[in-house]
């Protein structure tokens, strides 16, 4: 059954016409006339806030089924043809802070991140050399804005670091800051849309899963931690690095 | 150091795409910086920092891309080149698009075929092929499961219409040279067929081909289309349309045996068409040929008829040659005095039934799973009793599983198994080549032969193999491959199927 995040349905900026905006291999996106962004995804992508899951594993390069999109009140209808559906709730995960338990978790993604940081950046180019050193030195000093549509990829790197930093902010912190008010103007369509429902702390069920990996069971967690680092070209590496960074300021607070 | 920048408006490319992209543009061309960036206002102060901010890149959106080059060549060649393999992708990606449609009708608004294949789960086809007739389409309903009811119906509306419907459970056509479904590559030319039976319209296509003659056209019908509740209702509007094909200038039927008294509504229409008309039933009565009518009980026999009628001058016939029939002797004595029986073990349905007609009128207790006497009936098709000839095709056999022409691998175990019956003297085997078929049916077997070989072996016995391979030297597989592969491990190939089971039945008529 395809599966539709409830928010979609009831927010009155979700509503409307949408036209295609960009479309890879597992992902279409799609923009309407309030400039919203919904994300019809394949069966291999997890359910999450904006996005509309199919139920099949389809490589969108290779069809035009999808063309088009509205969502109408409760009804949805992709090409012209009304879709019935499930309903997904974004997923919520408060945990308590444990300070040991945070720096097993710090020294492990330093480690994960650094192995990364080999594979992705070139030590020759000037751009990337100043993309890392800018990031990291702006995370250190939690100076979220100043990484908006920063670096490479259609979700900037920079963008992705502020990603993690909010989602650690999430799970151990009661409130976190407005980003997506300034966003909207600084970055692209796609991540601003994905800084929204961080915003509003509604998380994936891939987050979901990486919070209780990480911090509750521990069951897989180098084979899921592989998994969210291949995540677009480097946007896995900046949703850890920001979680890191985010982990480490916390603990100082401590 | 030359430097160039040029700025995409409202591009998307995945971002994986562009990293590897210019990680690899950056390698070959060993430029000092390739970058591919949104444009952002962070990323515009970046790229500035690089001496890349030229007022293009400047003046871009942040939803905008922007590729940057610096290098000691030709910046710009290299920034159109990375433009050039983005947009080369972009068009790939759009030229293997597959276009897909939830109906019919969907699909009719914006295309207009002639013909539509139908292979849904036989639950919906009869349904789908209605509304496909009714849109003026010609039908291949590749589905089986539909009930006789309903194929009556869809024939009756086709007739009607003037249009085929060809099935259900039609494997087999070739429409103007192309192939749908289970086909063989054979020569094009001017011999169109009917086939109310797949392995045997393909059979009967090969051999022509193999004789020097080509097929026009070769149309399947459904292998009830000649029971007296269906009547010959497709086969007969099939041989009406190859009588008006300007390509086709012989026409040959090719069938199990029909029920009587449809078999004469199709020998009267044969004698009313302008065209000769082959009739081959395969262990048909016995009828004397008529001017322009002519009988065939065997599918060789056919080929060679409908091939000479063509072409007056070719004088055509499957004969054994001495040296298939020298080395039959030879395996012949290797058997022990306990090997006596015949386990043939068939993919191709009809194949299987022109050896059980074969063997049937040569060897005593003869069982199949595909026979209709009640003596000659396996009682359980997993166990072979005396002389065996099984169709794996059967839905006994394929119940949730491909059929065997798809995925011959189901068989092997039945290989090993008749190599361990002590009875067992010869085990006759089909494999059919060709559009829709395993890639290397042969290839897939070769093991199963050499251990059913090998538990012989180890027990004091021979086994004789004897194979016939469907399928012409044109064929995606090859075919030459093949028999070299079965010969070298010692298996009798034969030209036709009709000489494999003769052949086998044969060494077993001695022994017995």
């Amino acid at each position: 059954m395809i599966s539709v995040d409830e928010y979609l349905l009831s927010d009155g900026r979700y509503q409307g016409i949408y036209h295609l905006h960009s479309g890879y291999k597992k992902v279409l996106n799609f923009v309407n006339e309030n400039r919203a962004i919904v994300s019809v995804v394949n069966a291999s992508i997890s359910r999450g806030p904006a996005r509309i899951q199919l139920d099949e594993d389809i490589d969108f390069l290779t069809t035009n089924k999808y063309e088009a999109l509205r969502i109408c009140e409760r009804n949805l209808h992709i090409s012209d043809e009304a879709i019935p559906y499930e309903l997904w709730k974004a997923k919520s995960l408060k945990l308590s802070f444990h300070y040991d338990k945070v720096q097993c978790v710090i020294a492990y993604l330093g480690k994960r991140l650094q192995q990364q940081e080999q594979e992705l950046f070139d030590s020759h180019s000037k751009v990337d050399q100043l993309i890392v050193e800018t990031i990291k030195t702006n995370l250190k000093q939690g100076q979220l804005e100043s990484l908006l549509g920063f670096g490479m990829g259609l979700t900037p790197l920079g963008d992705d670091c502020i990603f993690g930093y909010l989602f650690g902010m999430n799970l151990f912190d009661t409130s976190i800051p407005d980003i997506y008010s300034i966003a909207k103007e600084k970055t692209t369509l796609i991540s601003s849309e994905f800084l929204y429902h961080m915003n509003q702390q509604r998380i994936s069920d891939a987050l979901y899963k990486l919070g209780k990996c990480l911090f509750v069971d521990e069951k897989n967690v180098d084979d899921y931690i592989s998994e969210i680092l291949h995540y677009g070209s480097s946007s896995g590496y900046g949703i850890l690095l920001g979680l890191k960074n985010y982990l480490e300021r916390r603990s100082q607070n401590v | 150091m030359s430097k160039f920048t040029k700025v995409l408006k409202d591009s998307y490319f995945d971002s994986v795409t562009l990293m590897s992209l210019s990680a690899k543009i950056k390698k070959e061309t060993k430029a000092s910086e390739v970058t591919v960036l949104m444009a952002t206002d962070m990323n515009k102060d970046l790229i500035s920092k690089v001496g890349l901010g030229t007022d293009d890149v400047l003046n871009a959106g942040q939803n905008d891309c922007v590729i940057g080059v610096a290098c000691d060549g030709d910046a710009e060649e290299i920034v159109n080149r990375i433009v050039k393999e983005l947009e080369d992708g972009n068009n790939q990606k759009k030229e293997k698009k597959e276009v897909v449609y939830h109906t019919q009708a969907q699909f009719y608004k914006e295309e207009d075929p002639n013909i539509v294949v139908i292979s849904a789960p036989g639950k919906y086809a009869a349904r789908e092929a209605k509304i496909a007739l009714e849109n003026g389409k010609h039908v291949m309903l590749f589905s089986d499961n539909v009930t006789e009811e309903e194929e009556l119906s869809l024939k009756q509306l086709a007739c009607e219409k003037e249009l085929l419907l060809m099935g259900p459970d039609c494997g087999t056509t070739i429409l103007n040279g192309v192939g749908l479904c289970f086909a063989n590559n054979v020569t094009r030319g001017n011999i169109g067929i009917v086939g109310a039976s797949g392995t045997g319209l393909q059979e009967v296509t090969v051999l022509i081909d193999k004789q020097g003659g080509g097929i026009s056209q070769a149309l399947g019908v459904g292998g009830r289309d000649l029971h007296s509740e269906i009547g010959g209702l497709m086969t007969m509007q099939c041989m009406k349309a190859l009588d008006q094909d300007e390509q086709t200038s012989t026409i040959v039927v090719v069938s199990k045996p029909p029920a009587s008294d449809v078999e004469e509504k199709v020998v009267q229409l044969a004698r009313t068409l302008s065209k000769p008309v082959v009739l081959i039933f395969i262990d048909g009565q016995p009828r004397e040929d008529e001017n322009g009518v002519y009988y065939c009980s065997k599918l060789s026999e056919g080929a060679c008829k409908a091939v000479e009628v063509t072409n007056h001058s070719l004088k055509t016939s499957f004969d054994l040659s001495s040296d298939v029939l020298d080395v039959c002797a030879r395996e012949q004595s290797k058997l022990t005095p306990n090997q006596k029986y015949l386990r043939a073990l068939y993919c191709g349905g009809t194949l299987c039934s022109e050896a059980l007609s074969i063997t049937r009128g040569v060897l005593k207790k003869v069982k199949s799973n595909l026979a209709k006497k009640e003596e000659e009936k396996l009682s359980d098709p997993l166990v072979s009793e005396y002389n065996t000839i099984i169709d794996m095709g059967d839905d006994f056999f394929t119940n949730g599983k491909p059929h065997p022409m798809i995925e011959p691998s189901i068989r092997l175990d039945r290989i090993v198994q008749e190599a361990k019956d002590p009875t067992t003297a010869v085990i006759l085997l089909d494999f059919e080549l060709g559009y829709g078929s395993h890639d290397d049916p042969v290839g897939i077997t070769i093991d199963a032969i050499q251990e059913a070989r090998q538990i012989a072996e180890n027990e004091g016995r021979y086994l004789v193999f004897v194979a016939y391979i469907c399928g012409t030297e044109k064929e995606k597989q090859s075919y030459t491959t093949a028999k070299k592969l079965l010969e070298e491990n010692s298996v009798i190939v034969t030209n036709t199927n009709e000489q494999a089971a003769t052949l086998a039945v044969n060494v077993c008529k001695e022994v017995q």
